[in-house]
């Protein structure tokens, strides 16, 4: 066997192949409909019971931070999210600190909304977007109805039953950010950096390893991270949902990534170790 | 000129950090103020990208002939019905506006993304490589992780994901606490640089 | 396969921008383009018409009020960003960028330190020793956080002992760029399965 042939063969893959089984990772475990069942996290857990300190009309703010491109991510963790608080019978008030991911976050509470028969301005509203993150977290605390004088429909915040005495943090209950960005930061920077404002986040995967150190010193009570954080998420208010399903594919599409590493660095030993036989 | 601006700078930067330290209404008020105009400047700083952009592409749209004409076309068609149907009907979901953002935008900001799967799946396997002690413990950290994170890693490496939360909990915090330490450090120097006139738009001469 | 518009005109879309890994055309090009307009446009809507309008109308409603008045100076400054975006550079283009840059720094200084510095060092700072795991790993974070700010300390060249601690804080930056990097792998593919999922479920009903 001509191993040199080979193992040139081997380095030299077109990366559409790669590309192909990247696909085929995704989309097989998919079409195989395999429910996974994941062991939640202290972190996940946490988070889970600073929801579970919610009562009967309390109100939490949701601030979400994320665009299209990492709904597939924050979505599962909004939809369980809006879900816990509705059956708890607390209440909502929604903010976008993304421009582009205004309409997404609107819709998905709407469906939830819908669902357990919540109306809007009494048991949640939207407040839209705002520009300077710093800015909105600080100005949310004294002057809510300064920043927004309209929510995101063109209502008058002060007409509406849930935001008419909404005076700042110390109307909130509990603060949730679900975020795939720097806003999380600013948020404990700003929001508990300043007010000492009970605080949960969903992060994406992406920066979820970087705020670790943020939930040990109690800034964040509880976090979700990425695919995994929304499937621990859902066992646990057992909804099943779009995470937990979409975890056999995740699980699969990483241990293809191991083989590419491994297989890759398999090669280029073999590589260097085949030159040195050749000298 | 310049003067101006750094008493502007001076005056603002104070004002900004004594109503830390002021819980008198006057130091509210301040504070309510400064925070309108800070959302108003970045508001202000936004359209001015949109306009550049806009401009940028109608400039293109000039220069070019032939087919490379229709993607500054492309744009321009993009931001304006956006900004028309925003203009002239409702936002919400249902809308003309809603509808633009859900079939287009939304999959196209979606998927665009999700490209990045198949680009890091092939950066893995061609330089993702043992070439140094630095790159090999990166190498090691990143594997034990992708194997820990997911459940079917524990079933082919039994308890990998105890070894993947300890360097997540452990060696992980440390680094990124040395980091955040540093940023916060860092950015103190740098928000008093920028208020003392040393740094930032006080210190630009003549541009 | 599904032919509501509300599916299908996604799924062309999707299909469109996924063409660029056969390799580069001008379907991918063409939306690209046609996203960067639509992506400016719906950001452009939402500061000005939900953003800048309600505020501007309610100060314009009161005009002698002192509030409404400090609030026309942001604009004009704001104004003047915009026309130095279309070639005519004014000075309250540069009256605008120090105003949010000194507001922004003089809210940002007494917090970084509260926030980032002192909560962190305050968690580093807890009972180690090697007696018990808790104490252990309190005495390895707090290793990886001495380590980690030697290797950024810049002052003097590392030498001996700093340079034994630069290069053990350069290892720790690896093991968390490690980490990190399978985290971002971990959030990208959940990406690509929501696409694949729209396409399989919604699309094709593949799947339920």
């Amino acid at each position: 066997m001509d191993y040199p042939a080979v193992v040139a063969s081997i380095t030299k893959i077109d990366r559409r192949f790669i590309y192909l089984l990247v696909g085929l990772a995704v989309a097989i475990p998919l079409l195989l409909a395999h429910q996974a069942e994941v062991e939640p996290t202290e972190e996940s857990m946490a988070f889970h019971a600073g929801v579970s300190t919610l009562g009967e009309g309390d109100v939490v703010l949701l601030s979400t931070d994320y665009h299209a491109g990492s709904a597939s991510e924050l979505n599962p963790m909004v939809r369980a999210f809006a879900t816990d608080v509705f059956r708890r019978g607390a209440r909502l008030v929604v903010l976008s600190l993304n421009a582009q991911g205004t309409g997404l976050v609107e819709a998905e509470i709407n469906k939830i909304a819908a669902e357990y028969d919540r109306t809007y301005g009494v048991d949640w509203v939207f407040l839209g977007f705002r520009p300077s993150t710093p800015a909105v977290i600080l100005a949310l605390s004294a002057s809510p109805h300064s920043l927004f004088p309209q929510d995101f429909r063109g209502n008058e915040l002060a007409e509406l039953p849930l935001t008419a005495h909404l005076n700042g943090y110390r109307d909130f209950s509990l603060i949730c950010v679900i975020s795939s960005g720097a806003t999380a930061q600013d948020w404990v920077i700003y929001g508990h950096g300043r007010f000492q404002c009970p605080m949960v986040a969903g992060l994406s995967g992406g920066i979820g390893p970087a705020f670790q150190s943020f939930v040990d010193t109690h800034q964040i009570a509880g976090v979700l991270v990425g695919l995994r954080g929304a499937a621990e998420y859902e066992q646990m208010l057992e909804l099943p949902g779009e995470a937990l399903r979409a975890l056999f594919a995740q699980s699969l599409t990483h241990m293809l990534f191991v083989a590419l590493i491994v297989i890759g660095n398999i090669s280029l030993l073999a590589t260097r170790w085949i030159e040195n036989a050749m000298r | 000129m310049d003067r101006r601006i750094r008493i502007v700078v001076l005056v603002l930067g104070i004002l900004a950090v004594v109503q830390f330290f002021v819980p008198h209404a006057s130091g509210r008020w301040v504070h309510q103020k400064l925070l309108d105009w800070l959302v108003i400047l970045e508001s202000g700083a936004l359209v001015a990208g949109i306009v550049a952009l806009a401009r940028h592409e109608v400039l293109q749209f000039g220069a070019s002939g032939g087919r490379a004409r229709i993607y500054p076309l492309l744009t321009l068609v993009g931001l304006g019905a956006m900004i028309f149907s925003g203009i002239l009907g409702p936002i919400n979901e249902r809308s003309l506006f809603g509808s633009l953002y859900a079939w287009l935008l939304q999959p196209i900001q979606a998927t665009m993304l999700s490209l990045l799967v198949f680009y890091m799946a092939s950066a893995a396997f061609r330089s993702f490589r043992l070439s140094s002690a630095p790159a090999t413990i990166l190498l090691a950290a990143a594997l034990i992780v992708l194997l820990g994170r997911v459940p079917l890693g524990e079933k082919i490496v039994p308890n990998i994901s105890l070894f993947s939360t300890w360097i997540i909990r452990v060696p992980n915090v440390g680094a990124t606490r040395g980091l955040w330490i540093g940023i916060g450090l860092a950015g103190s120097a740098t928000a008093l640089r920028v208020i003392l006139g040393i740094q930032g738009p006080a210190s630009w001469k003549g541009r | 396969m599904s032919t509501d518009p509300s599916i299908l005109i996604p799924a062309v879309v999707t299909l469109a921008v996924f063409s660029i890994l056969y390799r580069e055309n001008p379907v991918f090009r063409a939306v690209e383009r046609l996203g960067v307009g639509l992506a400016a446009g719906y950001a452009f809507i939402l500061i000005v018409r939900t953003g800048l309008i309600p505020r501007l109308s309610k100060a314009l409603g009161a005009p002698f009020d002192p509030s409404s008045v400090l609030l026309l100076l942001p604009l004009a400054a704001g104004i003047g960003l915009v026309m130095s975006a279309v070639g005519h550079r004014t000075q309250l283009a540069r009256f605008a960028v120090a105003g949010a840059a000194a507001i922004g720094a003089g809210l940002a200084l007494p917090l970084l330190m509260q926030a980032l510095v002192l909560s962190q060092m305050k968690a580093s700072m807890v009972p180690m020793g090697l007696s018990s795991v808790v104490g252990f790993n309190a005495l390895v974070i707090a290793i990886c956080v001495l380590t980690t700010m030697a290797y950024f300390s810049f002052t003097r060249e590392p030498t001996g002992i700093r340079a034994l601690f630069a290069i053990s804080g350069l290892y720790t930056l690896m093991i968390a760029f490690g980490a990190t990097f399978a985290s971002l792998a971990m959030s990208r593919i959940t990406l690509l399965i929501g696409r694949f999922l729209f396409l399989l479920r919604d699309v094709f009903h593949l799947v339920q």
